[in-house]
């Protein structure tokens, strides 16, 4: 049960949010519809591979090869398109994790590996990155982009 | 197949990224025995091997990422040389085609023995030669050619061009296009300008000199507008006294003289309007 619901609350939502960055990375626009499937098929799969592989560095890897795939097919990317955006998106979400991470275990002195068993605790460490990567995706499709277009148009 | 470098190069970067980051955060991991395997030490060698290499290619990919660089400069100079020597390809054409007329108007006239005629009609002939087969002499061919080719949209549009050109440019081949597209923006803006008056008082001034510090160009028309308008106003990106859609060639000019490390102003006195470059010696000369 409790498996079924790390799933859910956690790696579907930071799967969609991947999608987000890597979707406003490369300015397309990926169906909502699409979005949530190949969100919940990264998020399964990862989560998969996690408790199969037992490795963080394998199961990165995986995700990566794993977000390329679902991009080319899942998002009708080119090849390149799907490899640049795929893990410029995997890239900034770890390192935004990295750093949410360490700060918080700076301010509040908890120790990461006892948040294992408290579900609330856990959720509230992991939304400030889920929103931050959103903000930032959000300000990449927005204000980054149009920026990028006006220095290329000239 | 030829390689796309930038293509190469953007895979890199975001390669190398992706593996730092799993590496920083693997560490992390390592730290709380979060998901490390009994390969866990093999397999993050492994990986520092593999940024390793990527480091030692990415010095290849800077290499030739750079002479790529210095390639699209030559080239984007180069294309803008044929599309001013087109220009004057097209004047010297036009002349060839008008020679075979000419001879038959002398031959006519010197069968006639109409000798004041011919005198004065090879007298006109000849100013409108050299008009067209005009040359101008900065020191930068770039430079002369667009000159030539504005001097030539003047005369078609019947106005009066004041060229003075005192000193030779000497301009590094990495400032000549920023140089060339900055005057050539100031010379559109002139000549346009002065469509809207009387045939009578279309006249343009563009003067090139260097003192021991500077290059100077100066490019001025009469002053059209009505409105009282500050000086900072015509660099304003939009701002323009010809309608919607334009005014994007001063602001542009700026740009392109900023990073030359030059200043450009404006002075409405005396009812012209005059635009004035200076750009340092050393910064175009490199």
């Amino acid at each position: 049960m409790s498996t079924i619901i790390e799933l859910l609350v956690f790696s579907v939502p930071e799967a969609f949010v991947i999608f987000m960055l890597a979707s406003s990375i490369s300015r397309r626009k990926i169906l909502l519809s699409r979005s949530i499937i190949i969100s919940i098929l990264f998020g399964l799969v990862t989560f998969s591979t996690g408790l199969l592989l037992g490795n963080y560095i394998l199961n990165i890897l995986c995700s990566c090869v794993l977000i390329v795939l679902l991009l080319k097919f899942g998002g009708s990317y080119e090849l390149y398109d799907a490899i640049t955006a795929g893990l410029m998106a995997i890239s900034i979400y770890l390192a935004i994790e990295f750093i949410n991470v360490n700060f918080l275990q700076m301010v509040t002195d908890i120790d990461p590996i006892n948040l294992g068993d408290n579900l609330k605790l856990k959720l509230l460490w992991f939304m400030p990155q889920l929103l931050f990567a959103r903000g930032l995706s959000f300000v990449i499709r927005y204000f980054a982009n149009s920026k990028f277009q006006e220095q290329a148009n000239e | 197949m030829k390689t796309n470098i930038y293509k190469t190069a953007t895979t890199f970067l975001i390669v190398q990224s992706v593996l730092m980051v799993i590496l920083l955060n693997n560490n992390y991991m390592k730290d709380y025995g979060y998901l490390q395997s009994i390969l866990s030490e093999w397999i993050e060698l492994l990986l520092g091997l593999i940024i390793l290499l990527l480091n030692l290619v990415a010095v290849v990919i800077a290499w030739r990422l750079y002479r790529s660089g210095i390639e699209a400069e030559e080239l984007k100079t180069r294309a803008l040389k044929y599309n001013h020597m087109l220009t004057q390809y097209q004047i010297y054409r036009e002349h060839h085609h008008d020679l075979k007329n000419h001879l038959t108007v002398v031959l006519g006239l010197l069968t006639q023995e109409k000798f004041p005629e011919l005198r004065e009609y090879l007298q006109v002939y000849l100013s409108t030669v050299n008009d067209a087969l005009l040359k101008t002499n900065s020191g930068l061919d770039e430079l002369d050619i667009l000159l030539s080719a504005k001097i030539q949209a003047a005369k078609r549009q019947k106005t009066e061009v004041l060229l003075t050109i005192l000193g030779t440019i000497l301009c590094r081949r990495k400032n000549i296009s920023n140089l060339v597209a900055a005057i050539g923006n100031l010379l559109d803006n002139a000549l346009e300008a002065v469509k809207e008056l009387e045939p009578s008082q279309r006249k343009v001034t563009w003067s090139i000199r260097k003192d021991p510090i500077d290059y100077i160009f100066e490019f001025s028309n009469p002053l059209l507008l009505s409105k009282q308008t500050t000086k900072w106003d015509f660099f304003e990106e939009g701002f323009s006294t010809k309608g919607r859609d334009r005014g994007h060639g001063l602001s542009i000019t700026r740009r392109l003289i900023k990073k030359m490390e030059g200043t450009i102003t404006v002075d409405t006195a005396k009812g012209q309007f005059k635009v004035i470059i200076e750009i340092p010696r050393h910064k175009l000369e490199g």
